[in-house]
């Protein structure tokens, strides 16, 4: 081990596996990162009481799932022999083991004990445990589907402000801006909800104009480390030079000094170079003496010498003022107001759909573990039974998720034995758009986290690749990332990497590294991608192979290549399938069976293969300004005769379909109706088999939206198109094709990235640009401008166009990463390729958006141009748009069904057709009497009625448990008393509750057989009389004022004969004795028979 | 016997019955199979029976939810202070929980800091027991403590608990609190089944079904499928598909009445009641977006209006109704009905205001609320006709009894404003879990892993990952962790997750003969592990072939192609539909000129907040034309003073925006005139409208500037309407302005939209109708250019027979030398194209053959099946939004 660098890298490494310090782990791709942070994991655990004590947080469910999965391989001596880390962990897991047996765990079979997760689950967790303090109030439902409730949000805050004259002239304000177009406000309104991470910190402060307090904090700060270093970069005695030219004035670096800065700037640069012409009438008053001019020239000859001032000046000439605008402060403090709104109004929109974001899950915990900026009670105790954190994947935090880490480790002191470990790699760092930003791990390098101080280690060794692409690979990349760290930018500077693994040989022909320029375009392109793979598949048959791709839509071309070649693709999320036809149709059938009046998704109904209707059928059957629907016009003979006779059949078909799919609208499933709707139609014959399995995905796409109840209507399509991704499903070890962000974590032997020219969506304009920087302390400088005014220009100066040409370099800097991620999976072999048009004069000019774009400085000459080429794989011709069911066409025979036996159907019906509404007291007084008779049909001896009357004062307390107020209690009891007096002073009442009654029953629950159908029933009382008749008596406590006694009592008894004879029925069963049934009326001592 | 849940008591009936039926039973005692809670209840009454002086009224379920909100919210708002909770509703259902949790468990509850959890479920409790007190009421759980054991004799059984809570052990004379262990039977070995994903584990359990069923007909199977509830319905429908195939292709029913699914949903989110909530929201007077009433109007349940007539009034309420509006503003709208659509609009305006009336507003008692409620759903005609049974008429009798329920809060919640009761039945409607009941079903869908119960004859637990079983620890954070722990209540720790895990696990083996244990291997690309509870189990990976219908039922060779790029053509002697739009669209794309405006199929109108943009272009056509009506020519532009000019410029745009009030309600403008009666919702401009005027007259101000700038030309019309005879069709044309210059005429056309880089040469150009309009006025048009009006940018983008005649514009490229020659020249081959395109419209020319970008903003892509053309790649912006 002669290289000092090696030595570097195994002390590294032994000091990350060591649980004493809180360290700062740079690991480079391939550098064994999993295994050092499972040793510490291990070594953490010969260290705590309890394995909770310890918490390792991810990034991604994935690799929460395989930190987790290694740990507990490891913990059971599962991980293979092969697995180079395996002999390193065996010691470690069987000391792990021990103190675990010590202690009472057994972590092999009670993985659920470890605390690997992701930071999502984790903040679930905080929030969920601590309902009160997150306020979050009991279980919270997140949704994947916060567009809609940021979208409302945002219209109730702009409703409001047309009527609140505190807010209106803050949306006057803005939609000035923004030329009173208020869909495009209430779009960057709800944008901005969405992002609210950045924002709600600042705007919730009482103060409304704290926002601009803070960017104006932001922008001195940044112009004073701007001009310190500018300062640092022009010797003084050159700086006094300058500020003897006339109109200058101090160079200093305090706010105040910029405008003399960018004076000496506009004097000594001319757009992109050092001035050369010195004319007097160039230059400001004031130089007219030429010795003057002779002293500016010197200046700038001797400027030409001191290294970096030159772009840093043209860099300042565009840095933003030291001090917002006075019209930009006023649209970020009208802003702040406005969206302080919104997020109220968010708030209550969460409320109401009982869903929330993850934003707010994040926020709740943090909220749980800071009140106000102070740690809570609960912050230190957590923090107090935390004793180690590890975070993997460090540089793609989010300023969110460091302060939570800090709020977790406030109490912490040094020396107390508590340990924050944090590995990552800043070169891998590519998750902008989910808020991470690299500079925070390049200032948790040098000030720690919060109060925690971590010790920076560095892997150097890649175990990973072969020695010649690690080479190609320092030497790429330290010319395509940045020669240093640039915080501001979001620039992270190569770290080289010590090849460890020799080049292997066994791939005859095929270089380490192929670097490919397609002129004949994507197809061409995809088809060498297929080719090269389906030749590595011949020499290296065992060997991975992963095609990687900046975007999903990439990928298209090279599977449907891949596909030609029959090299089974496996891809994840990978083929968008919104625009797939099937799919398309299903869009269309779901809106016109929501709307009759949808004349659009009507036609394209008639249009789809189930029906294929010709232009004019579509015609005959609609027109411009149509009093008739579609679908009336499909029952009107007249028009069907207007129908090309060949598309008659399709149309009668498809018109019973869809007239017994709307008569059964809202009873089923949602998902479950419409697929059965597309299949009674004819779909299963009316697409290729491979399409089918699209509109599975939409399908099951659709069941997930409807079962979380975030049904609407066919505009929640929208989201389930957006997550509608076919899954190619691949074979034995099949080509795998998905994101370089999705790939991140993974390894091939062989890795293609094509398709480099392509560019991905551009952001969309926003409300404000922002940028976070982190600053040297824990806070952030947070630069806001808020968007541009519609059909204003850009001026130099402007922080608008500053902020943009900033987040434009994060943006460059993070695609550079984003390669260095691509690159770094391969183990033997790499292809890089794209497909280009040369310009006139033969030069690749590739789109500044574009990866190529950040590799061509360093490889363009490398890259071969091929042209012509194999077309096996080659896109199949176009077929004609209008296909359909042959007319032949029937419904394919289904399978005898399964003849399952079942019990006789329940009978689930209201038993009441008509819906009554008794007076509350009344069906009190109804129960009340119901138990009491009950009660005196199982005493021995009936009491006399007059006896009765004792009971007022336990009727009273009964009336009172259920419920009747006590106003009218006394009145209650009347009606009580009445019906038990009615009843005990008639014959038939006491014969009906003479307890001597042979098989005599209250209240008796019965279950059988009625009408073919499973019934249960409660009977008031059933016996079998003197005659051997059993009867079965429903008691009615309904009173009868007035006349008609007789008719009153026979609508009684019409309206329960259905009932009565149910009870009947049952009855029946349950003896050979003759059966009657009948109501009786005890508040009116009246039997009624039903025949 | 007392069970765990209400879907295992279902079960136990259903298999009690089973047996019966066996053995040629025709009735029997109703079994008493209660779930704990309803067990406990009964053992309050009948002690209160006793005693009826002694124990209070026990609360009715909607009461107890009820002032537990009360109390939970009383409660937050003393902890909360300025940081207020997200919702009362969760928390209130979370200190409910904790409260019987407590209470079940035996778990002392003690006074702690509000602002703590245990503390405020103290606060909380203190507030309700409180309440409670005030009414002469309990809850159940309160009386707990009061009850005595049963008699030995009368001691229930328990089934089904992998821990028995304290309270229920002691009262049901059950000894210990682990109850299932213990019980004797034979264990069956599981079978393990790992599959590749989700998706081939519902088809492995889909496959066992069948193949268990196709054995035995009379087999009763158990499916315990946790995780998201869309697997479930996706396995429900796998099964019912392959189990009787027919059934599904003839429309009857779904399936599930041989694979259903156990638990509940918020009755709230069932269709019927959603739409019965609608609608008493809308009769209540709230507003809401035009989508929602969309869907009001559209939703099957409806009496009375048919379903036509109502789709057909929803697409006119959106096109003519504010973005979001009120009952009154929907009457309002209604007025405006066309023809054929009166009678609808009429009979809904009558439903509508008798359901009002009956609603009527004011305070009342819930019970009051509950009969005004359903008075005025009746009145709308809600829900229509249901078939006498079935799903739809159980939950139609669940509103009711949810209506009763709600009147039963009269006790407790006194009088209610008409929205806060209608809050409060929303809220309660949403509280209510609900489904309706299944009948005896083959295969049982739970989301539960949870003792059967009843013996099956095979039972299934799939999706038995590491993280999913043991299910992990979820202690309730109201209770303090160590008097969880102590209690012995198992999910408040993994060792208690564990125990029930075994417990479970013992459960299974002795409920049925074959017991199936499954995982899939991935979720997408992230491994699974296997629980550790089936350590030792082998895991044969089983890959079945698909059992999706439509797959099972695919043939290949069933479709052919069609050629059809022509429909009928246009005979009619009518001008052409649309105008000139006609001859703009046939040449963009011929398809979309046939579905536009031979088959109606024109762009979906959305009431829009603000001013639309179709709005906006109607105020500045307005204003420019009472502008130019008052200046007639460069001359009096140039005399005039700025500040006249202004002044002049506002007064017009003011008067436009007049014009647009009376038109703002719908596109169709000039076909409709606004009664009388609805001047009076316009008398006030809008802000928005406001806002528009001002930059209407900001943009008309820049175009002043810049018409100051141009050789003298003299206003000759504006807004001037035409007919043209050509290629045998008549074609009506509007023009925006034609200006006289020195040299003949210039056509103008106001744009308010972005302005795109014209093409005026080329087969397809971009302008078609500026074209038409040359065609239209004869040979002394001199230039062509529409007037691009946006905050962006004003201009003219034109073309013209010299340079001269509009700034910027340039002269047509030079090919005979001589300008005038040129111009005549490119002039007969602009009319000989439109006259083509003419042509092919009359013939029904309808070819899928778009301009590039035709298609970014067109609505007929899935009409067109423009999908089957282009290749399979998505497009890749590449332009910054804002640049
Ligand atoms: S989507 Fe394109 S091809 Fe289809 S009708 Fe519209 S413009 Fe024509």
């Amino acid at each position: 081990m002669n290289d000092p660098r090696e030595r570097q890298d195994d002390a590294a490494r032994r000091k990350a596996a060591e649980p004493t310090a809180s360290i700062l782990l740079e690991a480079p791709a391939g550098s064994g990162k999993t295994a050092v942070l499972t040793q510490r994991f291990l070594k953490l655990l010969t260290t705590v009481d309890d394995p909770g004590q310890i918490l390792a947080i991810t990034f991604t469910r994935k690799a929460a799932a395989e930190m987790r999965t290694r740990v507990i391989r490891a913990l059971r001596a599962e991980l293979p022999a092969a697995d180079p880390g395996a002999a390193a962990l065996a010691p470690l897991a069987a000391a792990a083991r021990a103190h675990g047996a010590a202690r009472g765990w057994k972590l092999e079979s009670e993985p659920e004990r470890l605390r690997i997760q992701t930071i999502d689950s984790f903040n679930y967790w905080l929030a969920s445990q601590l309902p009160v303090a997150s306020r979050a109030g009991g279980v919270l439902a997140i949704t994947e589907n916060a567009a809609e409730l940021y979208r409302r949000a945002a219209r109730r805050t702009l409703l409001a402000a047309e009527g609140d004259p505190a807010l209106a002239p803050d949306a006057q304000l803005l939609f000035e801006r923004l030329d009173n177009h208020w869909l495009n406000l209430e779009r960057l309104i709800a944008q901005m909800l969405e992002q609210r991470g950045h924002w709600l910190r600042f705007v919730i402060a009482e103060d409304p104009d704290s926002l601009c307090r803070r960017v104006n904090q932001s922008l001195a700060a940044e112009t004073r480390a701007r001009l310190a270093a500018l300062r640092t970069l022009m010797p003084e005695p050159l700086r006094r030079r300058a500020e003897s030219l006339p109109g200058s004035g101090p160079l200093g670096s305090e706010p105040a000094d910029l405008v003399h800065w960018k004076h000496f700037a506009h004097l000594v640069l001319t757009r992109n170079d050092w001035r050369k012409q010195l004319s007097a009438h160039r230059l400001r008053p004031g130089f007219t003496d030429p010795a003057v001019r002779m002293q500016l020239k010197d200046l700038i000859d001797d400027l030409r010498g001191a290294a970096g001032v030159r772009a840093a000046l043209l860099e300042l000439r565009r840095a933003p003022a030291a001090q917002l605008e006075e019209a930009d402060a006023a649209a970020i403090a009208a802003l702040a107001r406005l969206l302080a709104r919104a997020a109220v109004e968010l708030h209550a929109a969460f409320a109401e759909a009982q869903r929330v974001d993850y934003t707010y899950v994040t926020g709740a915990a943090r909220q749980a573990l800071a009140e106000g900026g102070e740690p809570t009670e609960l912050a230190l105790r957590a923090g107090l039974a935390l004793r180690h954190i590890l975070v993997d994947e460090f540089q793609d935090t989010s300023l969110a998720q460091v302060q939570l880490l800090e709020a977790l480790t406030v109490g912490w002191e040094e020396g107390d034995g508590r340990t924050l470990f944090v590995v990552g790699d800043p070169m891998q760092s590519i998750y902008r758009f989910r808020d991470a930003e690299v500079g925070l791990f390049l200032r948790a390098g040098a000030s720690g986290v919060g109060r925690v101080a971590l010790e920076p280690l560095r892997l150097l060794r890649n175990f990973r690749a072969e020695r010649p692409l690690v080479e190609f690979t320092n030497e790429l990349f330290s010319q395509v990332l940045p020669a240093v760290d640039e915080l501001r930018a979001g620039g992270v500077s190569y770290r080289e990497s010590l090849a460890t693994r020799a080049h292997a040989a066994g791939l005859a022909g095929i270089p380490p590294v192929t670097l490919r320029l397609y002129p004949d375009g994507p197809a061409a392109e995809a088809r060498a991608v297929a080719a090269r793979v389906a030749e590595l598949r011949g020499l290296d048959p065992a060997g991975t192979v992963g095609v990687l791709v900046v975007a999903h839509a990439h990928a298209v071309a090279v599977i449907a290549a891949l596909e030609a070649r029959a090299l089974a693709p496996l891809g994840v999320d990978l083929v968008p399938l919104r625009e797939r036809l099937v799919v398309r149709d299903l869009v269309q059938l779901s809106r016109a069976l929501h709307d009759l009046a949808d004349r659009a998704a009507w036609l394209a109904v008639l249009r789809a293969p189930w029906c294929g209707a010709r232009l004019t059928t579509l015609a005959a059957l609609s027109g411009a300004h149509d009093r008739e629907l579609v679908v009336e016009a499909l029952s009107n003979p007249e028009r069907l005769a207007r129908c090309d006779v060949g598309d008659r059949l399709n149309l009668e078909r498809v018109r019973a379909v869809l007239g017994a799919a709307l008569a059964g609208r809202g009873v089923q499933p949602l998902a479950s109706w419409l697929e059965a709707t597309w299949l009674r139609l004819g779909a299963a014959d009316a697409y290729a088999a491979s399409e089918l399995a699209d509109a599975r995905a939409f399908f099951a796409a659709l069941a997930e939206q409807a079962t979380t109840h975030e049904w609407r209507g066919p505009e929640d399509l929208e989201p389930v198109l957006e997550r509608l991704y076919g899954a190619p499903a691949g074979g034995e070890n099949p080509v795998q094709v998905m994101t370089i962000h999705r790939a991140k974590g993974l390894e091939f032997d062989h890795v293609l990235v094509p398709a480099l020219d392509r560019t991905t969506r551009a952001p969309e304009r926003r409300l404000l640009r922002w940028i976070d920087l982190p600053g040297e302390t824990s806070e952030s400088n947070l630069l806001i401008a808020p968007a541009p005014i519609v059909g204003a220009r850009e001026e130099e100066g402007d922080l608008n166009g500053y902020l943009k040409d900033l987040l434009r370099q994060h943006e460059t800097h993070e695609r550079a990463r984003l390669m260095y991620v691509a690159v770094t999976r391969a183990r033997r072999t790499l292809w890089l390729s794209a497909s280009v048009t040369p310009g006139a004069d033969g030069t690749v000019k590739p789109d500044r958006r574009s990866a190529l774009n950040v590799l061509w400085p360093a490889l363009a000459a490398r890259f071969e141009t091929v042209g012509g080429g194999d077309a096996t794989g080659a896109a199949p011709a176009r077929t004609g748009p209008l296909q359909r069911l042959l007319p032949s066409w029937r419904a394919a025979e289904p399978p005898p069904p399964i003849a399952v036996r079942q019990l006789p159907p329940p009978y689930l019906a209201s038993e009441p057709t008509e819906f009554s509404w008794v007076g509350e007291t009344a069906r009190h007084v109804g129960t009340v009497v119901h138990a009491r008779l009950a009660r005196l049909s199982q005493e021995p001896r009936l009491p006399r009625p007059e006896a009765i009357s004792d009971e007022g004062g336990a009727v009273l307390a009964e009336l009172a448990r259920a419920g009747v107020p006590e106003r009218e209690r006394a009145q209650a009891r009347e009606s009580v008393l009445a019906a038990l007096v009615r009843t005990l002073g008639d014959e038939r009442g006491r014969w009906i509750l003479d307890s001597r009654h042979a098989q005599a029953h209250s209240e008796w629950e019965l279950s059988g057989l009625s009408g073919g159908r499973l019934r249960s029933v409660v009977i008031d009382r059933c016996f079998i009389d003197e005659h051997g008749t059993r009867w079965v008596i429903d008691y009615k406590t309904s009173a009868h004022q007035g006349g008609g006694l007789e008719e009153f009592l026979d609508q009684e008894l019409e309206r329960y004969r259905a009932q009565l004879a149910t009870y009947r029925d049952l009855a029946r069963g349950l003896g050979p004795e003759p059966v009657r049934a009948a109501l009786y009326f005890p508040l009116l001592g009246e039997l009624r028979e039903s025949g | 016997m007392i069970v765990p849940t209400r879907q295992r008591s279902h079960a136990v009936s259903l298999a009690y019955a089973a047996a019966l039926l066996e053995g040629d039973a025709r009735v029997w005692a109703s079994p008493k199979v209660l779930v704990p809670a309803a067990w406990l209840r009964r053992e309050c009454e009948r002690r209160a029976e006793r005693a009826p002086a002694e124990w209070p009224r026990l609360l009715g379920p909607a009461e107890e939810w009820w002032l537990w909100r009360q109390a939970a919210g009383e409660a937050a708002r003393e902890a909360a202070g300025q940081n207020p909770f997200l919702s009362i509703e969760p928390l209130a259902q979370a200190l409910r929980r904790a409260s019987e949790r407590a209470a079940e468990w035996d778990i002392a509850l003690a006074r702690a800091p509000l602002e703590s959890e245990p503390g405020l479920l103290f606060e909380a409790r203190r507030i309700f027991t409180a309440r409670c007190r005030d009414l002469g009421a309990a809850s159940v759980g309160a009386l707990i403590a009061r009850l005595e054991p049963v008699g030995a004799t009368e001691a229930p059984r328990l089934r089904g608990f992998d821990a028995v809570p304290r309270a229920l052990a002691r009262l049901a004379h059950h000894a210990g609190t682990a109850a299932a262990a213990r019980e004797a039977g034979t264990r069956v070995s599981p079978r393990g089944v790992r599959t590749a994903d989700g998706e081939a584990q519902l088809e492995a359990i889909a496959a066992w079904c069948r193949e268990r069923l196709r054995a035995s007909p009379e087999a009763r199977l158990l499916v315990m499928l946790p995780g998201p509830a869309a697997a479930r319905e996706r396995l429900a429908d796998l099964i019912g598909g392959c189990l009787d195939a027919g059934a599904v292709l003839a429309g009857r029913g779904d399936g599930r009445t041989l694979a259903g699914i156990e638990g509940g949903e918020p009755l709230a989110s069932q269709s019927l009641l959603a739409q019965a909530l609608l609608s008493l929201t809308i009769l209540a007077g709230g507003a809401l977006e035009i989508e929602s009433i969309g869907h009001w109007l559209t939703s099957p349940w409806w009496g009375g209006i048919g379903a036509a007539p109502r789709a057909a009034l929803a697409q006119f309420l959106r096109e003519r109704a504010g973005a979001s509006s009120s009952l009154r503003e929907l009457l309002g709208a209604l007025q405006l009905a066309p023809g054929e659509l009166k009678v609808a609009a009429r009979e809904l305006e009558a439903l509508a205001r008798r359901a009002a009336g009956l609603l009527g507003e004011g305070s009342a008692s819930p019970r009051r609320w509950s009969e005004r409620f359903d008075a005025a759903l009746t009145a709308l005609s809600w829900p229509g006709t249901l078939p006498p049974e079935g799903a739809a008429q159980q939950t139609r009798l669940r509103w009711r009894e949810l209506l009763e329920e709600f009147g039963e809060l009269a006790a407790c919640a006194g009088s209610l404003t008409r929205e806060v009761a209608l809050a409060e039945l929303r809220a309660l409607a949403a509280h209510t879990a609900y489904r309706p009941a299944d009948e005896d079903l083959a295969v049982t869908i739970s989301p539960m892993l949870a003792d059967p119960v009843v013996t099956y004859d095979g039972i299934w637990a799939a999706g038995l990952t590491a993280d999913v079983f043991p299910m992990p620890a979820a202690p309730d954070p109201f209770l303090p962790p160590e008097a969880q722990l102590t209690a012995g209540m198992p999910e408040a720790s993994a060792a208690g997750r564990r125990a029930q895990a075994r417990s479970l696990l013992d459960a299974w083996r002795r409920s049925a003969p074959e017991l199936v244990l499954s995982l899939p291997a991935r979720e997408k690309d992230l491994g699974l592990l296997p629980s550790p509870a089936l350590e030792g189990l082998a895991l044969t990976d089983e890959a079945p072939a698909s059992l999706w219908l439509p797959l099972t039922l695919h043939r290949e060779g069933c479709t052919e192609g069609r050629e059809d790029a022509r429909g009928a053509a246009f005979t009619s002697p009518a001008p052409l539909p649309s105008g000139t739009r006609a001859v703009t669209l046939q040449n963009e794309c011929a398809f979309r000129a046939y579905a536009e405006l031979r088959l109606g199929a024109v762009a979906p109108e959305h009431a829009e907040p603000g001013v639309p943009m179709d709005q906006r272009g109607l105020l500045l056509h307005a204003a420019l034309q009472l502008l130019w009506e008052r200046l007639r020519d460069s001359a009096t532009l140039g005399s005039l003073e700025e500040g006249a000019l202004d002044a002049l410029i506002e007064d017009c745009v003011a008067r436009g925006a007049e014009v647009l009030q009376v038109e703002v309600r719908g596109r169709r403008r000039r076909a409709r005139r606004v009664p009388d009666g609805q001047f009076d919702l316009f008398s006030v401009l809008s802000p928005a409208l406001t806002r528009e005027c001002v930059r209407a007259r900001r943009l008309i101000r820049r175009l002043c500037d810049l018409e100051r700038t141009r050789t003298a030309f003299a206003v000759e019309a504006t807004e001037h309407t035409t007919e043209l005879a050509l290629a045998g069709a008549r074609v009506r044309m509007r023009l925006d302005r034609v200006d006289s210059v020195a040299s003949g005429r210039v056509v103008l056309d106001y744009k308010s939209g972005r302005r795109e880089a014209p093409d005026w040469y080329g087969e397809r150009p971009t302008y078609p109708q500026l074209l038409a309009y040359l065609a239209a006025l004869g040979a002394d048009v001199v230039g062509l250019a529409t007037v691009n009006l946006s905050a962006r940018e004003v201009r003219f983008t034109g073309v013209a027979a010299s340079g001269d005649v509009l700034p910027k514009v340039k002269a047509i490229p030079a090919v005979t030398g001589a300008a005038a020659g040129d111009w005549s020249a490119q002039r007969q081959v602009w009319v000989a194209l439109i006259e083509r395109l003419i042509r092919d419209f009359l013939a029904g020319e309808a070819r899928v053959d778009p301009v590039p970008g035709a298609c970014d903003y067109c609505h007929l892509t899935d009409l067109c099946r423009i999908g089957a053309h282009l290749a399979p790649e998505l497009h890749a912006v590449t332009d910054e939004a804002d640049e």
